[in-house]
């Protein structure tokens, strides 16, 4: 059509017009050709697409869900808050799926048949009310939030249109009230907001491993159910008890009474929330006197055969310093310690200075807040300036107010051989060496070894004494200070123990707020009445739990270890009355 | 015009794509079935939990105590009770009974507590020959004193659900419901 040859130029008239007319015939054809062969283009473009997508979808599966070639690995891949557990895997905390069962009025055909249908798998529906309630114009009713898994299945059964469900999660806590200040709780909307569920919140919302706490249930039932009975026979406010592992710093049982049900923390008021072994802070008394004589035997100020005149009371400014059973003679360091003498402990603060005294405080943690993973730890109070008087109250336990926690921490590093480990509410492997600071002399923890086994044999603790486990105490009995001074019978009565002297492993720390004295006890309220029986009930009872065997506290051998005279040098005694 | 290559070819493309779409469902099926084993373990993990809870809460040591109070003669071990090593066991004299009155530590013979102990079990008389017609129908031995009888538990196979219902109960069902 486009080839001129010269032929069409020589003879250009019919042959020409011809070719004008079929040329405009073929522009109409060309045209006709180019539409067809764009609409088959467009036609097998189309083709073409469905094709691939056909091919795509059946054989690539695009567009499909994703597939999921892996199995679920762990029960705690599932997004759950993760559980909390006790040291040997009892679950302290848990987060479970639960349904709740909702309506929708609107789609309820009949509200009587609908609630004599729910009442009888959910009896304790109000039968009026949920009438009422199908009855009205709102969209959405709760009928029960939590139900079980067969009150689910049932509800389900009965096929009434307009109910249905929602999965929520609920944070259970299976054994109640009993870890409550520990675990503590969390809100609506699973965040912790209390104790550990508050400290590892970012950890227990990430969901992986359960996390294992240094606290043993059985132990902490055991001090709960001996705490909460003498609490009650005493009419105290409350009470406080704690065991610690000697050699590591874990925290086996804490309790504070009263307590709270994990669910409803709201209901209680916050004095009950409050746990006393961390927030709560207290001038702890005599049991202040074990750091007193270790921090005198090791600045080497008194030595186990000096002797101090407790003769007299000491007055300071409008005050006077007393003993509560007042021997009126020169006592030993032993004799100080076993009848708990306040004055012979001024004495011998005294003699070491408040330097010695200050540096060795802060040495065991006594002057800042424990660093256990609570978020609910109270600051010591400590008295700025540091006078002389404050010197001489603080060696028998007034004038500085700690938590029980950092008592039975310092405690712990007296009796252990001198060891300082931070308490810990987390388990410790046991692999896993402890880390430790030596705050005093190996030679030191064997005396206060020995002078806290004396306390129990023959001094105020003897209610402490569990026959075979060689408990070493001392007992606290501290006036609860009010505005403008002392309040005489309100009391804070503490015991603090070890167990089995010759080799501690376990301290016990018990303490009644107010306890009131009664004709069993000869109307006394001290430590040595409330708290130490608590002490001996405990140790009797976990002795077999933890493995330690009874020994024959008279063995000539295990005498000779605890017996504090022998390490008192002969005639020593003359020499200290110059003093 | 068909020739034999564009036979043996098109075959061949119908060969493969019957493959291809035989593979293809059977891949969709085994992804089904995947998917349901994928349920079905999700559905085990979440009971995993909640018998891992109602197991923690059958487990607590107040109801532990109270049961064993309930239905077991035993108490927890005194000190007295315990023998650590055996050189704390005497040797038995010549002549002694074996077995009865081997002094507990810390206690005199006489000063044992009464309840089912070793010593308690020998002393019980031994059971009076039966005349032999009675043979075949009492039990060969017919326990006196066991407490195994008063056991008064849930039975095994109550079903989890039922446990945990009184579980939620106990602990405040109603502030769990709102």
């Amino acid at each position: 059509m486009t080839d001129f040859t010269a032929d069409d130029y020589r003879t250009p008239t019919p042959v020409y017009r011809r070719v004008q007319i079929n040329g405009r015939a073929a522009q109409a054809l060309e045209t006709g050709r180019v539409r067809l062969m764009i609409t088959g283009m467009v036609f097998s473009l189309a083709f073409l697409t469905v094709g691939a997508r056909l091919v795509d979808t059946m054989l690539l599966s695009g567009g499909a869900e994703p597939r999921a070639p892996v199995a679920m690995t762990s029960a705690e891949s599932d997004g759950m808050r993760a559980e909390i557990t006790d040291r040997h895997g009892n679950i302290l905390a848990t987060t479970l799926h639960v349904a709740s069962a909702y309506a929708d009025p609107k789609l309820v055909i009949d509200p009587v048949e609908a609630a004599t249908k729910l009442t009888s798998v959910l009896p304790e529906l109000d039968y009026e009310k949920l009438v009422a309630d199908l009855s009205s114009d709102r969209r959405f009713v709760w009928l029960k939030r939590g139900l079980t898994p067969r009150q689910h299945y049932e509800i389900n059964r009965l096929g009434i249109p307009g109910v249905a469900f929602q999965t929520e999660e609920q944070r259970i806590y299976p054994l109640g009230p009993l870890t409550s200040h520990v675990v503590g709780f969390t809100d609506v909307d699973g965040r912790g907001i209390a104790g550990i569920e508050k400290r590892f919140d970012e950890q227990l919302a990430r969901g992986d491993e359960p996390l294992a706490l240094s606290i043993d249930i059985r132990l902490q039932s055991l001090m709960h159910d001996e705490l909460s009975r003498q609490v009650e026979k005493f009419d105290a406010i409350g009470g406080a008890g704690m065991i610690l592992d000697v050699r590591t710093g874990e925290v086996l049982a804490m309790v504070s009474l009263p307590d709270f049900n994990p669910y409803t923390p709201g209901s209680v008021p916050a004095e009950t929330r409050f746990n006393r072994n961390t927030l709560g802070v207290y001038e702890m008394g005599s049991t202040f006197k074990i750091f007193n004589t270790a921090m005198a035997l090791e600045s080497g100020t008194s030595t186990l055969g000096d002797s101090y005149d407790a003769t007299r009371p000491i007055r300071v400014g409008r005050f006077t310093i007393n003993d509560d059973h007042p021997k009126a003679r020169w006592l030993s360091v032993p004799e100080i310690f076993m009848y708990s003498s306040n004055i012979g402990s001024v004495r011998m603060a005294l003699e070491a200075g408040a330097e010695r005294q200050q540096e060795f405080l802060r040495r065991i943690g006594m002057m800042s807040p424990s660093p256990v993973e609570l978020p609910e730890v109270g600051a010591p109070m400590v008295p700025n300036p540091w006078r002389e008087s404050t010197t001489m109250t603080v060696s028998f336990g007034h004038g500085i107010a700690v938590s029980p926690l950092q008592l039975a921490t310092g405690v712990s590093a007296m009796v252990n051989g001198g060891i300082l480990h931070s308490p810990t509410l987390l388990r410790r492997d046991p692999g896993e060496p402890v880390p430790g600071t030596r705050v005093i002399s190996d030679q030191t923890s064997d005396i206060i070894r020995r002078l806290l086994r004396l306390v129990v044999e023959q001094g105020t603790g003897r209610q402490a004494d569990a026959e075979g486990y060689l408990v070493g105490g001392k007992t606290g009995t501290a006036e609860k200070a009010r505005a403008g001074g002392y309040a005489r019978k309100s009391l804070m009565s503490s015991f603090i123990a070890a167990f089995p002297m010759t080799s501690p492993e376990y301290v016990v720390f018990v303490m009644l707020d107010e306890p009131k004295g009664i004709k069993e006890t000869y109307g006394y309220a001290t430590g040595g009445w409330t708290a130490a029986p608590v002490v001996r009930r405990v140790i009797e009872q976990m002795g077999p739990m933890v493995g330690i065997a009874p020994i024959d506290a008279n063995r000539p051998d295990i005498r000779e270890a605890l017996a504090i005279d022998q390490l008192i040098p002969k005639g020593s005694q003359l020499a200290s009355y110059s003093n | 015009m068909i020739r034999l290559p564009t036979l043996v070819v098109m075959a061949l493309i119908a060969a493969a794509s019957a493959l291809v779409f035989r593979t293809s469902y059977e891949v969709q099926a085994l992804e089904d079935q995947l998917d349901a084993l994928n349920r079905s373990i999700v559905m085990e993990q979440e009971s995993i939990r909640v018998l891992r809870a109602e197991w923690a809460y059958l487990n607590q040591p107040s109801r532990l105590r109270e049961m064993a109070e309930k239905y077991s003669v035993l108490a927890p071990v005194k000190p007295g009770q315990i023998i650590s090593s055996l050189d704390e066991i005497p040797m038995p004299l010549p002549g002694a009974p074996a077995m009865a009155g081997i002094p507990l530590p810390g206690r005199k013979p006489a000063a044992l507590p009464a309840g089912p102990t070793l010593v308690a079990d020998a002393a019980e008389p031994a059971e009076p020959a039966r005349p032999a017609a009675d043979e075949g129908r009492r039990p060969p031995t017919a326990p006196s004193r066991t407490p195994a009888q008063s056991f008064a538990v849930a039975p095994a196979d109550t079903p989890v659900d039922v446990l945990l219902a009184s579980f939620r109960q106990r602990l405040s069902a109603q502030e769990i419901s709102q």
